[in-house]
């Protein structure tokens, strides 16, 4: 039996609820959730193989998410941090301000000086999304949780966006249209992949890529594997969510789990 | 009665008769004494009279050798308009940035370490095409530009990549310099390898970051004091077609060198290569209206200068060192560094990471008390 801890936000739901759906899926693996939201994550420390908040802000949400504001950690085999602001949004962040060799849009420009991104090499732009990556919570706390506990970290990501995003804010904000339009869609999501193996490596933690059938066009997740909807907090109606996974798609990133840390049947 | 009078320079009586001489009536900076022993030699106040004024709207270029970067990273600190032809995408970690040739100079050319270099990629950038001979390869299969192999250090992907690069890179240096007011340039070396083929120089012996050392066709080249006057003199008449009027501030890297190739011991080569260069930077300026230089190389490695300036390894100025330095720049240019920003402690308690996640935070929130209130 392999004993699990997921360490996450809002993201991390996916994976309780088909874990509490379909335990028999996963006999070998015993799982336990602790939930922060934003970057509460980061204002904790983990000694004595225990986590504490060092902040009384940390120490609400662990005891609201919790229940405990101390986290025993070292019964654990290994840990998953899930979510917490790793996506591959970032690489469109970099995409909107930056092109290089390997992306077709780049040939599309008639000359290159006069275009508004940097024009960087493949390599500058996984190192500098690496880079970036660095600094963000979920990062950082898989960090802290490598070098404090000596088990192996997984790192799983928030899932692309839900297909339907590409007609939405989000998906005009990010410029996903465009870039699946332009071919970009491969070379971005190759980039992200490499830049999110680099930046866990450095931790000493492992990259989880997006499980490979709930992608769609390289930078959407299928609306199969998405909540679609969540309760607006404000109104009490469903609003369409186009961020969370949903149980379906928890089930695949616990299959990864599963099959890494032994806990498979 | 007064003596007899020549010019502007005043009589003087002596032993009752009226004497002159050019050193009667000189200020005190131009005796030892004045200047140096009984000066104030951490300010070292009138060292350093610029005959070219940077102010905070000035368009101010770098190059040169390492020492360069810190002056840039001075003038940028001062407030100053210091132009970069090739930013780096605003998410990239500075760290990042700088590892891969961003924001060190005014170009993404990396170290330039020769006058020979610089004359020769304004030469590039004027003929408009990269000259193919920038590719080399490295052991592992990757592709470099040999004419700044330390702009990406993991290589890249392909010759293609290289060459698509560099026509961006001249381009972009081409628009830079089409806007610069001063080129500030720091000397570093006067030993280079040249391609005997092209005639090319390049930063950095082939082999030693990439590319293959052919002894059949690279040749150790230390120029001469009359060789880098006339490398000047090129780079100042090449950056008039860029921009009429651009005016050029020399300055001297005090780093010594890494390594010779000359035969002689690092030391002596290293006060070799000074000598020259600081000779010839004299030479062009006193020829050249519209020129000027620093005395990095004085300020640091001067016995009156104080020091020693140095860290352990006696080779790279420490961090006192080049505060000093340009202190001494920016009070006789009138500018003052500006204060850095405090950084804060511990992450807020907030959702607030980036613009997306802050607009769905609500729903976030709302979701994990669901799943996991207690």
């Amino acid at each position: 039996m392999t004993r699990l801890c997921l360490i996450g936000n809002s993201h991390l739901i996916a994976l309780q609820q088909s874990l509490q759906e379909t335990p028999e899926r996963w006999p070998g693996l015993t799982c336990t959730f602790h939930g922060f939201r934003g970057r509460t994550a980061l204002n904790t420390q983990v000694q004595d193989g225990v986590m504490t908040p060092t902040t009384d802000g940390a120490r609400d949400q662990m005891l609201r998410f919790s229940g405990q504001a101390r986290l025993p950690l070292d019964g654990h085999d290994a840990f998953a941090v899930v979510g917490l602001n790793l996506k591959i949004l970032h690489a469109m962040t970099f995409w909107k301000v930056a092109r290089w060799h390997a992306l077709p849009s780049i040939r599309m420009a008639s000359d290159l000086a006069d275009l508004p991104h940097a024009v960087i090499s493949r390599m500058a732009a996984i190192a500098g999304l690496a880079g970036f990556v660095a600094g963000l919570t979920g990062m950082v706390l898989a960090q802290r949780l490598a070098s404090a506990l000596g088990r192996p970290v997984y790192v799983i990501g928030q899932p692309r966006l839900h297909r339907a995003a590409l007609w939405g804010e989000q998906g005009a904000f990010f410029g996903l249209g465009r870039a699946i339009v332009n071919g970009d869609g491969p070379a971005l999501a190759q980039v992200f992949d490499a830049a999110m193996t680099r930046a866990t490596g450095a931790v000493g933690a492992v990259w989880l890529p997006q499980p490979a059938p709930t992608i769609h066009d390289h930078l959407l997740t299928r609306p199969r594997f998405m909540l679609g909807q969540v309760r607006d907090p404000a109104s009490g109606a469903m609003r369409p969510d186009h961020t969370h996974p949903n149980a379906r798609y928890g089930a695949l990133v616990l299959d990864q789990l599963a099959r890494l840390t032994g806990g498979a049947p | 009665m007064a003596g007899p009078v020549r010019g502007a320079t005043p009589a003087y009586p002596m032993g009752g008769l009226w004497m002159t001489h050019p050193y009667s009536d000189l200020p005190p900076r131009a005796f030892w004494r004045s200047g140096v022993t009984d000066a104030d030699r951490l300010l070292f106040a009138d060292l350093y009279r610029p005959a070219i004024a940077i102010r905070s709207e000035t368009r101010v270029a770098t190059a040169g050798s390492c020492f360069a970067q810190q002056i840039a990273r001075a003038l940028r600190g001062a407030g100053c308009t210091v132009l970069d032809a090739e930013p780096p995408p605003r998410a990239m970690p500075s760290d990042v940035a700088a590892a891969f040739g961003y924001g060190l100079f005014s170009g993404r050319y990396g170290n330039i370490y020769t006058a020979r270099q610089l004359r020769q990629l304004l030469d590039e950038i004027i003929a408009g095409e990269p000259d193919p001979a920038c590719v080399w390869t490295r052991d592992d299969g990757r592709f470099l530009d040999g004419f700044r192999p330390t702009v990406e250090p993991e290589g890249m992907d392909s010759a293609d990549e290289v060459l698509l690069h560099r026509a961006y890179h001249l381009e972009r240096t081409s628009r830079m310099l089409q806007e610069a007011d001063v080129l500030v340039f720091t000397l570093g070396l006067t030993e280079a390898w040249e391609d005997t083929v092209t005639g090319r120089v390049h930063p950095v012996c082939p082999g030693v970051a990439g590319g293959q050392f052919d002894p059949a066709r690279h040749r150790f080249v230390n120029f001469r004091v009359g060789q880098v006057v006339e490398d000047l003199t090129a780079i100042h008449a090449a950056l008039q077609r860029f921009r009429n009027g651009m005016q050029m501030l020399l300055t001297v890297s005090p780093v010594p060198l890494t390594a010779t190739a000359s035969g002689q011991h690092v030391l002596t080569a290293t006060s070799g290569a000074k000598a020259v260069l600081r000779a010839a930077a004299g030479e062009f300026v006193a020829d050249t209206p519209g020129s000027d230089y620093f005395p990095s190389l004085e300020l640091v490695t001067h016995p009156a200068a104080g020091g020693p300036w140095f860290d352990a390894n006696l080779r790279s100025v420490c961090a006192a060192g080049v505060a000093r330095v340009m202190e001494v720049f920016l009070t006789a240019q009138g500018l003052r560094p500006q204060a850095a920003t405090a950084a804060t402690a511990s992450a807020p308690d907030t959702p607030q990471e980036d613009e997306e996640d802050s607009a769905d935070a609500l729903v976030c929130d709302e979701l994990l008390l669901e799943a996991f209130r207690k």
